[in-house]
């Protein structure tokens, strides 16, 4: 091998450890984190309205549109269906249908925006309110973080990426669990190439890492490996938040009003663009007779749409959180949480990863069949399974958790 | 007097005279169609263009009379090649504007061609005009332009369109138009013994 030059490894950039930042962590900044951490499946909703939604829109307008072109005395057939849909979308003429289409695509223009503010909107349904103190603490075998009533240390080996927006560096966990949003504005200037290349070093690098202590000899202990139905059960909770269920169910009546007067309003405004538009007074009668066909029949269509999505809410939601669940479990690892409760707070360890909860960081608790919700800051839950616990520990729990949640 | 006919009905139109001596010409149109032109007024040959590029019979007819050298009236008479569907003539003549939109499409392109800022005169609406409805729409033009009389109707599931054009700006309008209008005869045993 005499001859081959030996290619130098890049030496780690200087940075003095450990590096301590502190910043007031936002509502904006935990929205970009967890928007980050669900952008995959953000991205395939997004995708969707363009594959599914846009195509289905053109099908059945083409159908509509076909409806009177059939063999006589021909059978139950899609050109059936298509006198049906006529009764709403035949008559539409060509342009309209492309202002429709539009409509569509102006509805995927703004989807990040619309995520961003749903996912707001949970954030403050699970109890983000006011910004936090958080403190990031990095050091050569992880990055700790401090906020006045938790602390998490996650090794650089449980972290899959470094991610980077426009004004947060995000440590990217390998599953949903959790994105830690770093915001730039806490790095002082001038050092943060430094820290982006020595991050980009370590992150992912197999490490060996000491065992976590041993818990106390009086803490409650025990282990329990996350099923799919765990990941459900707090999906379907979350969505049952009072909150988030009166905001669902005026979105729905919104998007009922929004559909409704699409059609009316595209026409409108139409009229009012073209240059060689008839007079008021020549206009609005023939308006007034279009309103059966462009506002009525389509807002009773769209209105039993929503009677049906508001009647059917439930089994829904139970879906949506059976299959979030599945999706959930797929995306996280697989190593068991341990849980080392006392009367000091809340341990979990996964791995070589930790969070610790003091009890007053713990703001709601939810009993489910086979669950306990617990909610802590930053919009986040400790899904604790009851099958984890025998019936003396559970009872042990219990009585913890009543002494020590305010809302329990 | 047969031999003309043909020749006429041959490019797709006859004009001759029914009464030897008397005023009256019979304008004679594919389809079995006919009518009778008032006194003063002749097919101007000239705009006679039997297809057009949208495949339909266009006659342009102009009003020579003394009073149309200050109205310099004229109408054109438009035949689609393609019939009206429909169950019978007065459904067919109402489908044509049943659709809102259409209406608005229809009230627009007769502002269009009359002139700009032009109004409409009298609102499109079915009328009846001698033994047939027809759907009418009028409008009023600026100064120094014409003012318009656009009238349609099916005739055995012919469809037949008349725009008239005239410079008068009083109340009475385009009587010459309307006449024509009133006469309008089908004689499809006619036009298939011609054929």
């Amino acid at each position: 091998m005499t001859g081959v030059p030996k290619i130098a490894a890049r030496p780690a950039p200087a940075l003095t450890l450990p590096l301590a930042f502190e910043t007031q962590l936002t509502l904006a900044d935990v929205t970009e984190a967890s928007l980050l951490a669900n952008a995959p499946l953000i991205r395939s909703n997004r995708r969707r309205l363009l594959t599914i939604g846009l195509p289905s829109l053109w099908f059945f307008a083409i159908l509509g549109a076909f409806a009177g072109w059939r063999p006589a005395r021909s059978p139950l057939s899609f050109a059936q269906l298509g006198d049906f849909l006529a009764i709403f979308i035949g008559d539409i003429p060509f342009y309209l249908l492309l202002v429709i289409s539009a409509g569509v695509v102006l509805w995927w223009l703004i989807h990040p925006w619309r995520m961003r503010r749903l996912m707001q909107k949970a954030l403050r349904a699970a109890g983000f309110e006011t910004p936090i103190l958080l403190r990031y603490v990095i050091e050569a075998d992880g990055l700790t973080t401090r906020e006045p009533q938790r602390e998490s240390f996650t090794p650089w080996s449980h972290i899959s990426r470094l991610d980077e927006g426009r004004d947060h560096l995000f440590f990217v966990l390998p599953s949903q669990e959790e994105t830690v949003a770093l915001p730039k504005r806490a790095i002082p200037a001038g050092q943060i190439d430094s820290l982006r290349g020595w991050l980009g070093q370590w992150i992912g690098v197999a490490q060996l890492l000491p065992e976590p202590p041993a818990p106390p000899d009086n803490a409650l202990s025990f282990e329990v490996a996350m099923e799919p139905k765990d990941w459900a059960a707090h999906v379907a909770w979350y969505q049952d938040l009072p909150e988030l269920r009166r905001s669902r169910r005026w979105g729905i009546v919104r998007n009922w009003l929004l559909a409704s007067l699409a059609v009316p309003v595209l026409t409108i405004a139409a009229w009012a663009l073209d240059t060689e538009r008839l007079p008021v007074s020549l206009s609005l009668p023939i308006f007034w007779d279009l309103f059966p066909s462009f506002f009525w029949k389509p807002a009773l269509a769209f209105g039993v749409l929503a009677a049906l999505r508001l009647a059917f809410d439930r089994p829904l939601m139970r879906w949506f959180a059976g299959y979030s669940g599945a999706t959930l479990y797929n995306s996280t690892s697989k190593t068991p949480n341990r849980f080392v409760v006392d009367d000091s707070g809340i341990l979990t360890v996964k791995g070589a990863a930790t969070t610790f909860v003091k009890w007053p960081g713990v703001i709601g608790l939810a009993r489910q069949p086979e669950h306990w919700l617990m909610r802590i800051s930053r919009g986040s839950t400790l899904i604790v399974p009851r099958r984890a616990l025998d019936p003396a520990q559970s009872e042990r729990l219990e009585a913890l958790c009543s002494r020590h949640i305010q809302q329990a | 007097m047969k031999v003309v006919a043909a020749s006429v009905i041959a490019a797709g139109l006859t004009l001759s005279a029914l009464q030897a001596g008397a005023q009256e010409r019979v304008l004679r149109m594919d389809d079995g169609l006919q009518l009778t032109l008032p006194e003063g007024w002749r097919l101007d040959e000239a705009g006679d263009d039997r297809f057009d590029a949208t495949g339909r019979r266009r006659v342009h007819l102009v009003c020579e009379t003394h009073a149309c050298k200050h109205t310099q009236e004229t109408c054109t008479f438009v035949l689609r090649a393609k019939p009206v569907a429909g169950a019978n003539d007065a459904a067919r003549l109402a489908d044509l504007y049943e659709a809102p939109l259409t209406r608005y499409a229809r009230l627009k392109s007769v502002l269009k061609s009359t002139s700009k800022d032009a109004e409409i005169r009298q609102d499109l609406a079915i009328r009846r005009i001698g033994d047939r409805d027809w759907y009418v729409v009028e409008t009023d033009a600026r100064h120094n332009y014409k003012s318009g009389y656009f009238a349609e109707t099916v005739i055995d599931g012919t469809y037949l369109g008349a725009i008239c054009k005239t410079c008068e700006t009083g109340e009475i309008r385009h009587q010459g138009g309307q006449k024509m209008l009133m006469s309008l005869k089908s004689d499809k045993a006619r036009s298939a013994a011609l054929r």
